[in-house]
């Protein structure tokens, strides 16, 4: 009798203890802000008609392409930025769409994508002079708010919703060290 | 000793040829491989665009103060130019930035354009080669490699 006792509570032990198993993994399981923001479905580009890309990526992008004109309009970010307004030419062919392509693809993964690859430098060697000749100046604690406050224009305008562009805040603001280095 | 002689020379003629080929094959080899590798890095550097013509940002700054509603208009008829894709104003501080196709509008004409319109005091930002090797961290496609594989895809 005391030995099937036993048995019978190392089973519930071991039930429970699964059971307890699943529970943590079912609340593990966080949406990431890419699946927020329409992750994977797949939508048609209205920039490229015929083709489709990730709602989420699009999403990305549209912020993206909407704050590369906010900050272009900054006097104060765009010393940053001022290869974005030269003229074409001589070998200046595609700033814009290089910078809107490198920035949606470290947002993308940034932000929890699965099917994109962020290939530039590291967020402290981008923003490190010594490491990257294209940066030519320390940025500061105001130009990263700046920054900041551009990427909030630029999805506002996109009709981001609020919580999502607080949580986008919140990611922009762990790379505060990185990039800020003076 | 002069069949020594022309031996000889025939002997040198002969590694000044060698060594001209040689050379040649070396520039010829390599030449292939900058051409390659610049294609190469264009490629990779380009990937993923968005089609169509390279559009040009561009930005006009006005001296003077501009109220919201002129700033609407004068975004309005900016963003109605053709191959304007897009227009921001910055009210605040007097700017507007606009993105077009530099072969079918002129940025210029777009300045004189507002000005005779608007009688605004605006002149075109031009940025020039101090101000374009200061900055854009995300950039940087200026490279030897970017400009020679750039005019490599608009042969091909």
């Amino acid at each position: 009798m005391t030995k099937f006792k036993l048995i019978a509570l190392l089973m519930l032990f071991a039930l429970g203890f699964s059971a307890c198993d699943n529970d943590d993994d079912d609340g593990m399981q966080v949406e990431s802000l890419y699946s927020k923001l329409g992750g994977t479905t797949m939508v048609e580009d209205p920039t490229d008609p015929g083709n489709m890309i990730e709602q989420g990526r699009l999403g990305l992008r549209s912020v993206v392409d909407s704050t590369i004109f906010v900050i272009a309009a900054d006097p104060d970010l765009s010393p940053f930025f001022a290869p974005l307004l030269m003229e074409l030419g001589n070998g200046n062919t595609n700033n814009l769409a290089v910078l809107s392509k490198n920035l949606t693809d470290f947002f993308c993964v940034a932000t929890g994508a699965e099917n994109f690859a962020y290939n530039g430098l590291n967020m402290r060697d981008a923003h490190d002079p010594a490491q990257n000749p294209r940066m030519a100046m320390k940025s500061s604690d105001q130009d990263f708010d700046n920054f900041v406050g551009a990427v909030v224009t630029g999805a506002t305008q996109n009709n981001v919703p609020t919580e999502l562009i607080q949580e986008v805040g919140e990611l922009l603001e762990t790379l505060r060290s990185d990039v800020v280095q003076q | 000793m002069t069949v020594t002689n022309n031996e000889t020379n025939n002997d040198i003629l002969m590694i000044n040829r060698k060594l001209v080929q040689i050379v040649s094959y070396s520039l010829a080899l390599g030449l292939v491989i900058f051409l390659s590798f610049s294609f190469y890095i264009h490629q990779k550097m380009t990937a993923g665009l968005p089609p169509g013509p390279p559009m040009q940002l561009s930005r006009i700054d006005f001296s003077e103060s501009v109220d919201s509603l002129t700033a609407a208009r004068i975004k309005s008829k900016v963003q109605q130019m053709e191959s304007v894709k897009h227009a921001y104003f910055n009210i605040p501080d007097g700017i507007l930035v606009f993105n077009h196709d530099p072969k079918v509008l002129d940025a210029d004409a777009v300045v004189t354009d507002v000005r005779q319109h608007f009688r605004a005091n605006a002149k075109r930002h031009v940025v020039d080669a101090e101000m374009a090797g200061r900055g854009c961290p995300v950039t940087g496609n200026n490279s030897i490699f970017m400009k020679v594989g750039d005019a490599m895809a608009r042969i091909f």
